[in-house]
């Protein structure tokens, strides 16, 4: 079993810590002209773990009350992802980070400086809450990092509500620079009444698709993401159609599997499709997207769930940290290529397996 | 009620004697607080954000309470055994004597101390390079307060100070210092 990274947590032995972000030891940062965190030195993190939890370079997070540290940023992980805020307008049914209004700038400035420091050109996550929720504070992120000369590419996952605004899609393009940007944009519905009801928020519907045709303006690429759930199982085909055949920059289709974490846990026997149910709807927009030349990838099937002609386009994970196998699962032949469970799926949300022989 | 008054005193006294850089005192202090005050201790210690706690080298401020080291859940090591005459007896709610003498002084008023008194952070400040980063920490703060607009170059022009100070109003802490420990530590700008 594959453990969650960012699970794992280290102790640390050394008694001057303070609360806050560091950045591990490492040689080639030091040149760098930006404003540095403080640096952390391997002898200061107590683990037995060295080699595969956390390695130079790597943003770390310590909390004196606990005297524990976690991973912010790191070399060993396939998919690093920062939370810039908690904040968002939109109240998805399956939300799996229900949204806090409070004051959060601080994550913002750490989600800042974690880029800087980490300094990696390898894609990295920008996730919520709604991170264009404070346009300007994602603004003076994109600027920051442009104006240190930064090179991370980044996925941004946003509702993409405020990029109907067409000044803030331009102000965003001057930020960009010649960064490498991917939006993940989610679209639950064909229509505004199954969009709005999904994600229970007026006009969601007319302005995310107005942010897609801004970004589609500037040629920013968009990956639309669809949890199919009891209400738009029936019509994933229509979004489907509706999505290749409205709009050129979307050049990727994701379909997630409900993460029964947050809010989805309490509407989970309301929202849930078995993966059995599933496959007859991913089978017809699986041939759609092969016919228009979109990619498509399925996000979190365990592969022994899904029809033998889909398991071609089950993606192993959404995240390290967040995949779990269950005791079914030791026996499978094809572990170290399935996606797996979510952590967060115990008890109850767990399906049956049938493992490979 | 006096004895609470008194246990305060002392605690705040000892925020003073640890001034001194005295390890013995410190060693001393530790354990007693923590076996006989405990209620004390922790009520003290949340009155001392994490942030605030971050510059302990300032300690010689009065608004200073607590120290790091008393927080930090976990990290308490036993003390040595230079202090320990009073540690060797069973810990009992009456406290030594001998113990009690170096925080029995009564805190200085705060007038007599200069705001700025850290030797870290002096020495921390002279170095450009050091100097040059906490600058520039605190403007991409500032731009994310909105209240800097120019450029987060570590240069500690009047647009920077301006913000700085701003910024200090918006938190609700006095003076006029753009640098001193009090104004990095609501910044969460950990020593370097």
């Amino acid at each position: 079993m594959v453990e969650p990274l960012r699970k794992r947590t280290f102790s640390a032995n050394n008694e001057s810590l303070l609360t806050g972000m560091y950045v591990v030891e490492s040689s080639n940062a030091k040149d760098l002209v930006i404003p540095h965190l403080p640096v952390i030195d391997k002898a200061s993190i107590n683990n037995g773990l060295w080699s595969s939890g956390v390695t130079s370079g790597d943003v770390v997070y310590y909390n004196q009350s606990t005297n524990r540290m976690r991973t912010i940023l790191t070399s060993n992980s396939n998919e690093n992802t920062l939370l810039v805020t908690e904040q968002c307008e939109n109240r998805c049914l399956f939300c799996s980070q229900p949204p806090n209004e409070r004051d959060d700038i601080e994550l913002y400035k750490n989600a800042t400086l974690a880029l800087l420091n980490f300094n990696a050109e390898s894609v990295i996550g920008i996730t919520g809450g709604e991170p264009t929720t404070n346009k300007k504070a994602f603004l003076t992120l994109l600027h920051q990092l442009d104006y240190f000369n930064n090179k991370t590419k980044l996925h941004i996952l946003s509702h993409g509500r405020n990029l109907s605004d067409i000044n803030f899609v331009e102000d965003i393009q001057k930020c960009i620079g010649s960064r490498e940007i991917s939006w993940g944009i989610p679209l639950y519905g064909h229509k505004s009444s199954l969009h709005n009801r999904l994600v229970n928020a007026q006009k969601a519907f007319d302005e995310t698709l107005q942010g897609i045709v801004n970004l589609s303006a500037f040629g920013q690429v968009v990956e639309a993401r669809i949890v199919p759930v009891t209400h738009n199982i029936h019509h994933l085909i229509n979004i489907i159609n509706f999505l290749v055949n409205s709009f050129q920059n979307i050049k990727q289709i994701s379909i997630m599997n409900l993460e029964p974490i947050g809010w989805a846990k309490k509407n989970y026997l309301e929202l849930f499709v078995p993966v059995g149910k599933q496959n007859v709807y991913l089978n017809e927009v699986i041939n759609i997207c092969l016919a228009y030349g979109v990619s498509i990838q399925l996000y979190n099937y365990p592969l022994c769930l899904l029809n033998d002609n889909l398991r071609a386009f089950s993606v192993r994970s959404i995240s390290d940290w967040k995949n779990y196998y269950p005791s079914g699962c030791n026996q499978c032949a094809r572990q170290q290529v399935c996606g797996g469970f979510f952590t967060s799926s115990t008890g109850k949300y767990l399906e049956d397996v049938e493992p490979f022989q | 009620m006096n004895k609470k008054l008194k246990k305060l005193a002392t605690l705040i006294s000892a925020s003073f004697a640890t001034n001194a850089s005295n390890a013995d005192v410190m060693h001393a202090l530790k354990p007693k607080l923590l076996e006989n005050d405990s209620l004390s201790v922790s009520l003290l210690n949340q009155s001392v954000s994490q942030i605030l706690a971050a510059h302990r080298s300032h300690s010689s401020h009065g608004s200073h309470g607590s120290h790091r080291s008393s927080s930090g859940g976990g990290g308490y090591v036993a003390p040595s055994t230079t202090p320990s005459q009073s540690q060797t007896k069973k810990s009992t709610v009456t406290r030594p004597k001998k113990q009690a003498d170096p925080l029995g002084q009564a805190p200085r008023p705060k007038s007599s101390y200069p705001p700025n008194q850290s030797k870290d952070l002096t020495s921390t400040l002279k170095d450009k390079e050091k100097r040059k980063n906490i600058i520039m920490r605190m403007q991409l703060a500032l731009q994310f307060e909105g209240l800097y607009g120019g450029a987060v170059d570590g240069i500690l022009g009047p647009k920077t100070r301006a913000a700085i100070l701003a910024y200090k109003k918006s938190k609700g802490i006095s003076g006029e210092k753009v640098l001193d420990a009090k104004t990095l530590n609501a910044f969460g700008i950990l020593g370097f």
